[in-house]
């Protein structure tokens, strides 16, 4: 093997492992190259964008046409989709929103954890590719959480009382001009953190489980060894799969929360 | 990041500049695409709506209804079985009771039943001291009877027997063969 071979293959699987993480202009299936920014297509049908649809219209089929809305006794994917709705209403939004509101506002918990976890794991199958390590993708969805943050603590306290959330009892006036702008500062913070959190991870995890797999393709059975490191990185990507789309939906509902009910 | 991603699949995979930083980013050295952060956007609306009539509502509703269906079934379940408790009590109470009613009719029965044999008993001792009274009374009447017939017979007997005797005229030896004889006969 010259030097020459393993330096284009190195590039080759840095190609491929740009293409599949990041915001790429094709999606490869195989042999096959869909092109789409040569087809002069909107930019929003790029690979982030495609997946983002087929995930969304794949969640809605699960939810709307496999899930059996008449069986009185749940089974097979019905069951696993029901124990995700009990999941989300119960550990999560209930908890952090209270009964009322938690009930009121699960659905978009919901729209989170589901779509989420569908985009996450989407990833993890070769011929597709990961959305959420997208920014863009992270940014949109952690600002449906500010939305519903601004949105329904206005709609509940009004524009004035909005803001009077953000002054703390008891605290002297002159410590208010530094807290006050610190506090509205957090709101802001708050998504972009829950954005680059999910980003970073999703893009992390999946560069260090095709870099182990790419590197039996670089260096032949010298590499094997890789390929039990990159199962392990795959199990390991499963979990992060499930978990950070926990703490994406958590954190949300916990700023949401903080913001429908400020005397907790 | 897109155009890094262009950058490295344009040399080997033949992928030409997308147009994603020209539909609205900030600018070519920006991670974030704002045209793929409003698709996305788009698309998250449009499934959380789908999603939230179609799906997550009715799905929340019946399962809303089912708890509710769960939680009134325990309560029944809980009320049937007090109430069973109290009924069991009410039947193990009529059971007692019951059981000490049949005790003082068999009690009762048993007096009685033998109250009835003592009467009977002594109905039947009267009744056979009759009988045997009745049975002696005829015996003795028909002993008298055969006396009488018994005496009369022999009165006739020993007329005809003496009447024998004084017609024939015999010796001593012919005599007391021929009485021998009749008492024979007799």
């Amino acid at each position: 093997m010259s030097l020459t071979s393993i330096e284009e293959k190195t590039q080759a699987v840095t190609d491929y492992i740009t293409q599949h993480v990041m915001d790429g202009g094709a999606w490869s299936l195989g042999t096959m190259h869909l092109e789409f920014a040569s087809a002069n297509l909107p930019a929003a049908f790029r690979l982030s964008g495609l997946m983002s649809l087929i995930g969304a219209v794949f969640l809605c089929w699960m939810y709307c046409k496999v899930y059996n809305h008449r069986s009185r006794v749940p089974r097979g994917w019905t069951n696993v989709m029901e124990s995700i709705v009990v999941f989300v209403r119960d550990e999560i939004s209930i908890p952090y929103l209270g009964k009322e509101d938690g009930r009121k506002y699960a659905w978009l918990f919901l729209t989170q954890f589901t779509l989420i976890l569908t985009l996450n794991l989407m990833g993890l199958i070769p011929i597709f590719a990961t959305a959420t390590s997208s920014l863009s993708v992270t940014l949109a969805l952690a600002f449906t959480t500010f939305l519903a943050m601004v949105g329904w603590a206005v709609q509940r306290y009004g524009w004035m009382g909005f803001f009077k959330n953000f002054i703390p009892h008891g605290v002297p006036t002159p410590v208010l001009f530094m807290l006050v702008p610190i506090e509205i500062a957090g709101l802001f913070i708050k998504t972009l953190v829950l954005a680059i959190r999910l980003f970073a991870n999703m893009l992390a995890g999946h560069i260090v489980l095709f870099a182990m797999i790419g590197m039996t393709v670089i260096y032949g059975v010298y590499a094997l060894p890789a390929i039990g490191l990159g199962l392990f990185v795959f199990f390991l990507e499963l979990l992060v799969a499930f978990l950070q789309t926990y703490i994406f939906v958590m954190l949300s509902a916990i700023f949401i929360g903080q913001m429908l009910h400020p005397e907790h | 990041m897109a155009q890094q991603t262009d950058h490295t699949t344009s040399q080997h995979i033949e992928v030409p500049a997308p147009h994603g930083d020209a539909g609205g980013g900030h600018g070519p050295t920006s991670p974030v695409n704002a045209a793929m952060f409003f698709w996305f956007l788009t698309i998250f609306v449009v499934a959380a709506l789908i999603l939230k009539k179609y799906a997550f509502g009715p799905i929340l509703d019946g399962l809303d209804k089912r708890e509710e269906e769960i939680e009134q079934s325990l309560e029944n379940a809980d009320r049937l079985e007090r109430e069973l408790a109290t009924l069991e009590e009410t039947v193990t109470s009529k059971l007692d009771e019951t059981e000490e009613q049949v005790r003082g009719m068999i009690d009762s029965g048993r007096e009685a039943a033998r109250e009835a044999g003592k009467v009977i008993e002594s109905k039947a001792k009267e009744e056979a001291q009759i009988l045997r009274e009745n049975a002696n009374r005829d015996i003795l009447s028909a002993q008298g009877k055969a006396e009488n017939t018994l005496r009369a017979h022999s009165a006739e007997v020993a007329v005809e027997m003496a009447n024998k005797l004084l017609r024939q005229q015999m010796d001593d030896k012919g005599r007391k063969a021929l009485a021998d004889q009749l008492i024979a006969e007799m």
